[in-house]
């Protein structure tokens, strides 16, 4: 038995150029959409790429700095130092050490308290001294470690603490003497285990002997005293400074705070510079691209519907003509009985087929073009899986635009078909 | 069967009004062929399309079998129109799509009956297009796409066969043919009223009608 299915389909296989003009409109308009998204798409899938790896190198960067800036702290730097209150600041400098002493219980103190600035505390006595030993002038720095920040978890030691009975020497104070680690120097009177030796720095840590603290206090015969407190504050930057500052003179009046410009802090806002300027980089990236994209949005938002608007059009045209066309055939059908919906139907299924086959191949060459001309645009290549996911909304959507985008164009010429009088085409005939 | 009773039907044209047919009142009963003839323009098309219910009259009743068509709803009429009515013309109008087979077919398309298929084959054979019945109408001969037209207009028994100057384009023979099937479908019960001015009619017709400028006349 005949149905209006086969009589569809004998009639688009019958009239092929017809149905191939028809899917081509829609391969048109569904491919100048779907590649304008797919281009869209990989500008920005692109965008994400660079900036990533521009965050990325910056992160690099700055992990970099921030490990120089840990090892410089380790070894000497600083940022605060406690001191006497009643010490001269320009003598302090002068001499590199404090005259004036304050108790060592200071330390406990400010460890107990909750300091948030604060990361590290290091006890010291320093004094310049001759070592009569071996004829020269040095720094002795009595040093225990790290107080123990009594609030906080138990923190790794910032600088390793020398034990009793050991020293710690720097360059010039072993290099003539061809010390090894182990050996057993002699200062003011006492026994000394060499502990480390330092290589060369270029400052004065090469003069300096570091022993432990209580050893200090007896040779130096200054029990229970101390003269700076180093505190290393957090790697927050400049203004946390007179925080520090007034907390800590809060907590201990009869001391005063100087900054200790060091290298750490030089490298911490070196560090800064570089982060604000890899994130300024990286943005005004950001906004080139995403100006391009806007650019290319807009052409896409004229375009496109140009284009659609132009294919529905010319496809509401091709049935108009089809239906023209077919005037007859239609004619005969209603003789035969067939009713007006059934023969929108016959042009109706026809613009299916047409919005169907033209969406598949539509889909097919935008992407595919998209592809190679955001390829083309871009460089780079292009991870198809990757598109494919990341356009998949679109394609779904094209479609099921695609027919609907034929139907509609159609409607209107194939419903004029449906309602012709056929007794003024038979008659004609 | 065929009942048409003060049947007008006036267009308008640009100059004013057309009067093609004027008060036309004829009969067709079963079993009966009926030709009318007359010059061009007479108004033969207009009178075969109102009797199809294809094209409402001005005035007047048209009746098959008992049924007032024109005052059904159009799909019913319609439906009326592929079970009872069988056309033919004079151009054959043929799916251009379709083979021979599937053109006699399409007058089921409507019906959608099963045992209404059963009887191409039988037709195909009654005509002679055995040997033709796979091809597109383009490849068949005029006389071949008439007698594919008249299988067509026949394949549901219709109890009105209506044929306008349907041996128009034949030769002689061809024509004969047609003209014979029509009296033959007559004979088998089947209403027949044929427009034409072929004048060999009179050897098959059993009444003979003249319409003259939308009248009829004997
Ligand atoms: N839709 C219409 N509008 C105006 N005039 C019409 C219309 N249809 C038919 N006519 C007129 O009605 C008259 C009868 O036309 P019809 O087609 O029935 O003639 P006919 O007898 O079939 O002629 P032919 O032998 O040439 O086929 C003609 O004068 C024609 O011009
Ligand atoms: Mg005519």
């Amino acid at each position: 038995m005949i149905t209006l299915r086969h009589l569809v389909f004998r009639e688009m296989l019958y009239r092929r150029g017809r149905l191939l003009l028809g899917i081509l409109s829609v391969l048109v308009a569904v491919g100048s959409f779907v590649g304008a998204f797919t281009l869209l798409q990989l500008h920005e899938t692109r965008t994400q790429t660079i900036l990533q790896r521009k965050e990325q190198e910056l992160r690099r960067t700055l992990e970099a700095l921030n490990d120089q800036i840990r090892r410089t702290m380790l070894s000497l730097g600083f940022n605060v130092v406690i001191l006497p209150k009643d010490q001269n600041l320009a003598d302090f400098h002068a001499e590199d050490f404090a005259a004036k002493d304050m108790p060592e219980e200071y330390v406990t103190r400010l460890a107990r308290s909750k300091l948030i600035t604060i990361r590290h505390l290091l006890p010291s006595l320093q004094q310049k001294i001759d070592w009569p030993e071996i004829g020269r002038r040095i720094i002795l720095i009595g040093t225990r470690g790290e107080a123990p920040l009594l609030h906080e978890d138990p923190k790794q030691s910032m600088s390793q603490p020398v034990p009793p009975g050991g020293i710690v020497l720097g360059y010039e104070l072993h290099r003539d003497r061809g010390l090894k680690l182990g050996d057993q120097v002699s200062l003011l009177g006492r026994q000394f285990t060499v502990q480390r030796l330092h290589d060369e720095r270029g400052n004065k840590d090469d003069i300096t002997a570091w022993i432990e603290l209580s050893v200090a206090q007896d040779l130096l015969n200054k029990k229970g005293r101390i003269n700076a407190i180093l505190a290393l504050e957090c790697f927050c930057e400049g203004p946390a400074l007179p925080q520090v500052r007034r907390e800590i003179a809060g907590i201990l009046p009869e001391t005063q705070v100087i900054e200790r410009s060091s290298e750490a802090l030089t490298r911490s806002e070196a560090r800064a510079q570089v982060e604000a300027d890899g994130k300024t980089r990286i943005e005004q990236e950001r906004q080139a691209r995403i100006r391009l994209q806007r650019e290319r949005e807009r052409f896409a938002a004229i375009l496109v519907p140009l284009v659609m608007a132009a294919c529905a059009v010319w496809i509401g045209l091709l049935t108009f003509l089809d239906t023209r066309e077919r005037r007859l055939e239609i004619a005969i059908l209603r003789a035969l009985g067939l009713g007006t919906l059934q023969v929108l139907f016959i042009f109706l299924a026809k613009a299916l087929v047409i919005g169907l086959i033209g969406g598949l191949l539509g889909v097919a060459a935008g992407v595919l073009a998209g592809a190679q001309i955001g390829t083309a645009l871009e460089g780079g290549s292009v991870a198809m899986a990757d598109l494919l996911r990341s356009v998949a909304a679109v394609l779904g959507f094209s479609l099921l635009m695609a027919p609907v985008l034929s139907i509609a164009a159609s409607w209107i010429p194939a419903l004029l078909a449906a309602q012709q009088h056929p007794a003024d085409i038979l008659r004609e005939a | 069967m065929l009942k048409i009773q003060h049947l007008s039907k006036v267009f308008a044209g640009p100059t004013g009004k057309v009067e093609a047919l004027q008060d036309v009142s004829l009969t067709v009963r079963a079993a009966e062929f009926v030709a009318i003839q007359g010059v061009s323009g007479c108004g033969k098309t207009t009178l075969l399309l109102a009797a199809g219910g294809l094209l409402k009259p001005t005035s007047g009743q048209i009746t098959v079998q008992g049924e007032d068509f024109y005052a059904l709803s159009p799909e019913r009429r319609a439906q009326f129109r592929a079970r009872r009515i069988g056309f033919v013309f004079q151009q054959f109008h043929l799916m251009p799509f379709l083979n021979a087979s599937d053109n006699i077919r399409l007058a089921n398309l409507a019906v959608a009956d099963h045992l209404t298929d059963e009887r191409v084959p039988e037709l195909i054979k009654q005509f002679g297009l055995a040997h033709r019945q796979e091809h597109l109408p383009e490849a068949l001969s005029t006389g071949e796409r008439q007698r594919i037209a008249l299988a067509r207009a026949l394949l549901n028994k219709p109890a009105l066969l209506l044929a306008d100057e349907p041996t128009g384009n034949l030769d002689e023979q061809n024509g004969a043919a047609v003209l014979q099937a029509l009296k033959d479908y007559a004979a088998s019960g089947g209403a027949v009223l044929l427009v034409t001015h072929d004048i060999r009619v009179g050897q098959y017709a059993h009444r003979r009608l003249r319409l003259e400028r939308g009248r009829l006349a004997d």
